[in-house]
């Protein structure tokens, strides 16, 4: 029968499926002349025995209940125990009473029959191995694991401490203890949990019912370890059980537990920040009850959990809202992040927050998260970061102006010493914290510069008359990050070199007399010396450029000559090589900075091998290869130089894929990109050239996408455009090469406050389209943008480093160019 | 993108040819998922299709590519995965029963315990298969609803088709294989 037969029957048996007898015979009857075939099937069909409801609808496997499926054992002898009664079901089997039978006294003991799995005799020997891990556990509040093997039908059992008590839960609920007692009691538990971290043992089912609470107020954990002894594929073991499915309890699985990664101390401490969440509330934070797993999963991946505050309602006997509100939320969220580098690191981390809040001090959750909610509504609303960056100052400087009253009053003095400290941690908060959440968003130059500069006028205030070293570092340290935002050439910037610089010198003078003492001074000086030294090579002061670079070559070298491993101070003399590689001077001679190069290149290489995947020492090598390949290129050494330079781009590129989100990777692949074809193009290889170029260019387009108002990154995709355009030009690809030169000219010229390097680039860029406009026979055109470059002022000046090359040659191409915009009209004479 | 999501991509545009490299890696993933599961029933769990397949999604495709579209769409090639599994385990079971010369695993043990006693699942496959050569739309919801655990929103996704259309296959289709397997001789 063709299916059009049966799309008929289909048809017509769901016409007359809602009818009644009558009706659905008349319809039949009407069709039975026209397709008596379809009707007779219909008809069959109606007739035949209608499908209940479970056909086809129930799950396809379905079991019964654990006590039904094991007969109960009651009366029977385990090991040396016989067991009494059932205490209890669970995921995993039945747990009895039992008693010693032969010794001379009557030990009560709880004994937990897994019926949920066998194990082959072979495996024995593993479970008793790891049940003796276990059995090390001795915590006053951890219930302790005395025996265990297997039953003669081949279930494992497992002997612990009879407790008698109830769910913590439960027992918070008969008892009406007040929310201090219940935290307090709390803090208990994570001492005992961080206990079981230290041995290594990770609960992963920490949960109300495996925490017992005996009459006299004492908490016991149950099951330690017992997830993972009973669940985890171990070799030689026949079966394994249920894996994450059976050890996840919903709501107490961490987001990254429902994932089915593996367990870590962190999915206890999410586990214990619900246990808290419950203790304080009553409920748990998502609504789970009967919800198919896959929808607990996305709740629980997805969803945002509820302050504890919020839930609780004003009659709640748990606790009143206003007792919940503020510390407590934030305590609570950061335990139950769903991200797990953002709750607490240890469970000792989380009971001492908590001792903070009883003891009246502020709590360490609500720092960072304050950060990042700031940080996640920039997300999605930069004009918003700026208004709450400006009320956060407001409120700073009403704290700020009642500190210096508050301190003139002698008998306020400790109140007042308070509030000063509390000013500068805010203020430090302000710029460490608050500027590290803002910086990697897109678009926030401009904030970050108005949230380092408010702090520091209140770090001033305190400052003033201050000899204390700390307090000295905090400041030399604002100041470096205030001249990195004004002006600092190695990143997104706002261009003002002249402001950088005398930051980065005031921040040098505060620290400077403290860095002989202080190990964080000296760091935190070489750092300002090095983001000094870069900013005057931009400015073309490459003299004292280098200056500032061996003053830091000096603090390394004085801290190696304490301990030639440190790797801190490794780092440091590689940076300081780095630097004055970069900026030497010109006039030297080409290729005369390879061996600091090679030297540098020497310490990183050093250090990555000792740490080969941190990000850190990747962007070092990188760094080398990029600028020592560039050397190779100057001297002519091509191999050796495309040989760097597609070691950097490897890595660039591998650091990309690992965190798409890193600017800092980005810029550094495009730049691989634009060397890559630079020496492509030297070569001849022109298509190679072309096709690197556009790489880099696309780089730079996401970049600067992303960051409209930052100069820096508007400099690069100007160059970007100009290579390329350059790059089409030698293939003849003229209006291609006219728009890309077109739009980098545009770009310069936007540029706030070009440097030399920028107003070199720009004239360059003229250079650039003037020669593609002769070639399309836009002479005119071409001259009048070689006036336009000759007016950029690049001839009388010396740049630093490689820069000065580029100078020289754009500067005679100009020369050369206008001489050849006259000679037309000469030759017109001869 | 790993290459789940990659061959989802390329099936849902119309590659017929990236559902058969996507099967052997739904396959093996799942088979193990099943027979990981169908060993936990005497402790009380139901297992239900949505969850395991949901699972085996996450495993494969990755939790961040994790798509409405896609995770509909794998569910749909999942369907016919579950369908092949649990008919070879009903076929081997049968095959033991018989006293074929194969031993029982122990596995198989935990195995037979656990499938539904009311549906005869080689039956039900060959009913499946008839239905499908003469109403490919009925057998297919049945496929996805069935094995796939899908609702019926997300059947009309996965078939592109409406809601009301998936009901009405669905109606067919249950009177049509329920006839089939009760009829007797």
């Amino acid at each position: 029968m063709s299916s059009d037969h049966w799309r008929q029957v289909e048809d017509l048996y769901t016409r007359v499926a809602g009818l009644d007898a009558t009706e659905r015979s008349r319809l039949l009857d009407q069709q039975r002349a026209d397709a008596p075939q379809v009707v007779a099937e219909v008809e069959s069909l109606v007739a035949a025995e209608p499908p209940g409801e479970q056909f086809l609808s129930t799950p396809w496997v379905s079991g019964g209940s654990p006590v039904e499926a094991t007969p109960s054992l009651t009366g029977r002898s385990v090991g040396a125990f016989r067991l009494i009664e059932i205490i209890g079901t669970g995921g995993m089997g039945v747990v009895y009473r039992a008693e010693r039978e032969d010794a001379g006294f009557a030990q009560q003991v709880a004994i937990k029959v897994v019926t949920a799995a066998r194990w082959h005799r072979a495996s024995l020997k593993q479970l008793t191995a790891e049940r003796q891990l276990l059995a090390a556990l001795h915590h006053p509040h951890i219930v302790t694991l005395i025996d265990g093997g297997l039953t003669d039908d081949g279930h494992a059992y497992l002997v612990m401490e009879y407790v008698e008590g109830l769910p913590i839960t439960a027992w918070c609920r008969e008892r009406h203890v007040d929310v201090a007692t219940r935290l307090r009691l709390f803090q208990q538990i994570c001492s005992a949990v961080q206990y079981a971290h230290r041995h290594s043992i990770v609960h992963r089912d920490l949960k109300p019912g495996n925490i017992l609470v005996t009459p006299d107020g004492v908490p016991k954990i149950l099951d330690f370890g017992i997830a993972r002894l009973l669940t985890e594929p171990a070799e030689g073991r026949h079966q394994t059980t249920a894996g994450w499915f059976r050890a996840l309890t919903p709501n107490y699985a961490s987001p990254e537990q429902m994932r089915g990664l593996p367990a870590s101390a962190a999915d206890d401490v999410y586990a214990l920040g619900v246990l808290l969440f419950e203790l304080l509330t009553g409920r748990v934070p998502y609504d789970t009850a009967g919800k198919p797993l896959d929808e607990v999963l996305r709740t629980v991946v997805e969803q945002p959990a509820p302050r504890p505050s919020a839930v609780v309602g004003t009659s709640s006997r748990w606790a009143r809202p206003s007792e919940l509100r503020g510390d407590v939320d934030a305590i609570v969220l950061k335990a139950i992040d769903k991200e797990p580098a953002r709750r607490y690191g240890s469970a000792q981390e989380l009971a001492d927050d908590i001792g903070r809040h009883l003891a009246g001090q502020g709590v360490v959750a609500r720092e960072p998260s304050f950060a990042y909610v700031l940080a996640t509504l920039a997300r999605r609303h930069r004009a918003l970061v700026a208004a709450s960056v400006v009320s956060v100052v407001a409120v700073l400087a009403a704290l700020g102006v009642s500190v210096v009253q508050t301190r003139r009053a002698v008998a306020e003095r400790d109140r007042a010493d308070q509030r000063f400290s509390d000013v500068r941690r805010l203020a430090n908060t302000l710029i460490f914290d608050i500027h590290d959440a803002v910086q990697p968003l897109a678009g926030s130059t401009p904030v970050r510069e108005k949230i380092v500069a408010e702090a520091l006028k209140y770090l001033e205030v305190l400052a003033k008359g201050t000899e204390d070293d700390a307090l000295r570092l905090e400041l030399g340290a604002a100041y470096h990050r205030i001249g990195t935002v004004q002006g600092n050439p190695s990143g997104p910037n706002l261009g003002d070199r002249t402001g950088a610089v005398n930051s980065f010198r005031r921040a040098i003078a505060l620290l400077a007399p403290t860095a002989a003492r202080s190990r964080d001074a000296a760091f935190e000086l070489t750092r300002a010396q090095f983001s000094l030294a870069a900013t005057l090579s931009a400015l073309g002061q490459p003299e004292e450029a280098v200056r500032a670079a061996r003053e830091a070559q000096g603090i390394a070298e004085r801290l190696l000559a304490g301990d030639a491993r440190d790797a801190a101070a490794r780092r440091l003399l590689g940076t300081a090589y780095f630097w004055q590689a970069t900026l030497a001077p010109v006039g030297s001679g080409e290729g005369q900075s390879i061996p600091m190069w090679v030297k540098a290149g020497e310490v990183f290489e050093s250090l990555l091998a000792d740490g080969p995947d941190d990000p850190d020492r990747q962007r070092n090598v990188a760094l080398v290869a990029k600028y020592l390949g560039e050397q190779y290129r100057k001297i002519g050494a091509v191999d050796n130089a495309l040989a760097q330079h597609r070691r950097a781009q490897e890595i660039d590129a591998q650091r990309v894929a690992r965190t798409p989100g890193n600017r800092q990777a980005q810029l550094d692949l495009a730049l691989d990109w634009s060397s890559l074809g630079g020496l492509y193009r030297e070569q001849g290889q022109l298509r190679e050239a072309a096709v690197s170029f556009e790489r880099s260019l696309a780089a730079r387009q996401r970049l600067a996408a992303s960051d409209p108002d930052d100069d820096y990154t508007r400099g690069r995709l100007a160059h970007a455009h100009a290579i390329l355009g350059g790059a089409y030009g030698d293939l003849n690809r003229l209006p291609e090469a006219l728009s890309h030169l077109r739009e980098a000219v545009r770009l310069s010229e936007s540029r706030h406050q070009p440097d030399l390097e920028g107003r070199i680039d720009l004239a360059q860029q003229l250079v650039d389209l003037s020669r593609v406009e002769t070639m399309a026979g836009l002479g005119s055109r071409a001259c009048g943008h070689l006036v336009q470059a000759s007016r950029v002022g690049i001839a009388d000046t010396t740049a630093s480093g490689s820069l000065e090359g580029n100078r020289q040659s754009t500067a005679a191409a100009i020369t050369a160019g206008l001489a050849s915009c006259r000679a037309p009209g000469t030759s017109g004479r001869g | 993108m790993s290459d789940v999501t990659h061959l989802l991509a390329k099936w849902r545009d119309g590659d017929a040819r990236a559902f058969d490299e996507l099967v052997p890696l739904v396959y093996a993933q799942l088979r193990q998922l099943a027979d990981h599961y169908l060993q936990m029933e005497r402790d009380g769990h139901t297992l239900q299709p949505t969850a395991l397949v949901h699972e085996a999604y996450l495993r494969l495709a990755g939790q961040n590519e994790a798509g409405f579209n896609n995770r509909v769409h794998f569910y749909g090639a999942a369907a016919t995965v579950m369908r092949r599994i649990l008919v070879d385990h009903a076929r081997r079971r049968l095959a033991a029963k018989r006293g074929s010369g194969q031993t029982l695993a122990e596995l198989d043990e935990g195995l037979a315990a656990g499938l539904d006693p009311q549906v005869d699942f080689i039956a039900l496959d060959e009913a499946l298969t008839r239905l499908a050569s003469h109403s490919p739309g009925p057998a297919r919801v049945v496929e996805l609803r069935y094995f796939g655990g899908l609702t019926v929103d997300e059947t009309a996704t996965s078939l592109g088709v409406a809601p009301i259309t998936v009901k009405r296959h669905w109606a067919f289709a249950r009177v049509w294989l329920h006839r089939e397997l009760t009829a007797t001789g």
